[in-house]
């Protein structure tokens, strides 16, 4: 140990000042073990919420509006006449064909309700032609 | 009477108790427990003609019970977002603000509401499956062995999920509750 007038002063010093840096860590630690003791504690009480839910005793009306539920929706329907059940898909099917075929007829059609078949066949024609033009040429025909 | 009915009826007597207190489970609100129990056996009258009998007969009825009761939740889910969102834009809905019922130990059931809306919100967070298979575990009335023909799985795979739910629902809590 040194035993120079400094060497002893920085010994006292830091005796002087380890006491309270011991003893705040040690009341620091034992707060954050409380902390966390506390917290545990309210975990589990919030867990065993589950295990202590009593079970649900049985409305005396539940079978009772059950069974009228079960009639309202099916036991009309049962009975009822077929064009009276309006299923939404069905009728959602129904105008997306509409639509179909109203658009091909539209296109087909002309103003005057003729077919525009003959149309067609010109457009068809002149297709044929406009491949065998020299204007879509790969090559230069011309001798 | 059919066939169909007396099977139904018989059906509804054996499984309505199961039924209604699975529901409760996931929810945490008779009322909803009892809607949603009745809209499990609306499906089973409405399926029972399907039936194939794959697996047992309250297997189905309690998988049936656990997928509305999942769908229940997610709809509520959306729901919150949906109305947090009209907090934001000013528009609320006034039946959010009515009053609880009065109790004869407000601060009592304050607290255990309270605690039972903090358990519901690290339940919400858990994924289905796990979700699921602890709720399950935690009710009277199903062997592990069922538990995992309800969820499609194995029994050490309903294990697993109990023990990751656990898990994971200790981490909730403990994050909540350090933070408050």
């Amino acid at each position: 140990m040194p035993t120079t007038t400094t060497g002893n002063l920085f010994f006292k010093r830091t005796q002087v000042f380890d006491k309270p840096v011991v003893s705040y860590n040690r009341n620091r630690s034992e707060y954050m073990k409380k902390h966390d003791e506390d917290i545990e504690r309210e975990v589990r009480r919030t867990m065993t919420l589950l295990d202590e839910m009593a079970p649900l005793e049985l409305h005396h009306q539940f079978r009772v509006r059950l069974m009228q539920r079960v009639d309202r929706e099916f036991g009309e329907g049962r009975k009822s006449h077929f064009g009276q059940r309006i299923d939404f898909r069905l009728a959602f099917m129904g105008v997306l064909l509409f639509i179909n075929f109203g658009t091909a007829a539209l296109t087909i059609f002309d103003g005057g309700w003729q077919p525009a078949t003959a149309t067609i066949s010109e457009l068809l024609d002149n297709q044929s032609l406009d491949y065998t033009s020299q204007d879509l040429a790969y090559y230069d025909q011309t001798p | 009477m059919t066939s169909k009915d007396e099977l139904f009826k018989s059906l509804v007597a054996e499984h309505q108790e199961m039924v209604i207190n699975t529901c409760y489970r996931f929810v945490f609100n008779r009322e909803d427990a009892e809607d949603l129990a009745q809209d499990v056996f609306i499906e089973l009258f409405r399926s029972l003609d399907q039936f194939r009998e794959e697996a047992k007969l309250s297997t189905w009825i309690y998988r049936i019970a656990v997928t509305k009761s999942l769908d229940h939740l997610r709809r509520i889910k959306r729901k919150k977002r949906f109305s947090s969102l009209k907090r934001i834009i000013g528009v609320t809905d006034p039946s959010e603000d009515i009053a609880a019922p009065g109790n004869e130990n407000p601060a009592e059931s304050m607290a255990e509401s309270e605690r039972s809306e903090i358990l519901q919100e690290a339940l919400n967070s858990l994924p289905d499956s796990q979700r699921a298979a602890f709720l399950l575990s935690k009710q009277e009335g199903y062997s592990q062995q069922e538990i995992a023909d309800i969820l499609k799985t194995s029994v050490s795979a309903v294990e697993s999920l109990v023990h990751r739910a656990k898990k994971n629902l200790h981490t909730k809590l403990y994050a909540y509750y350090n933070d408050r």
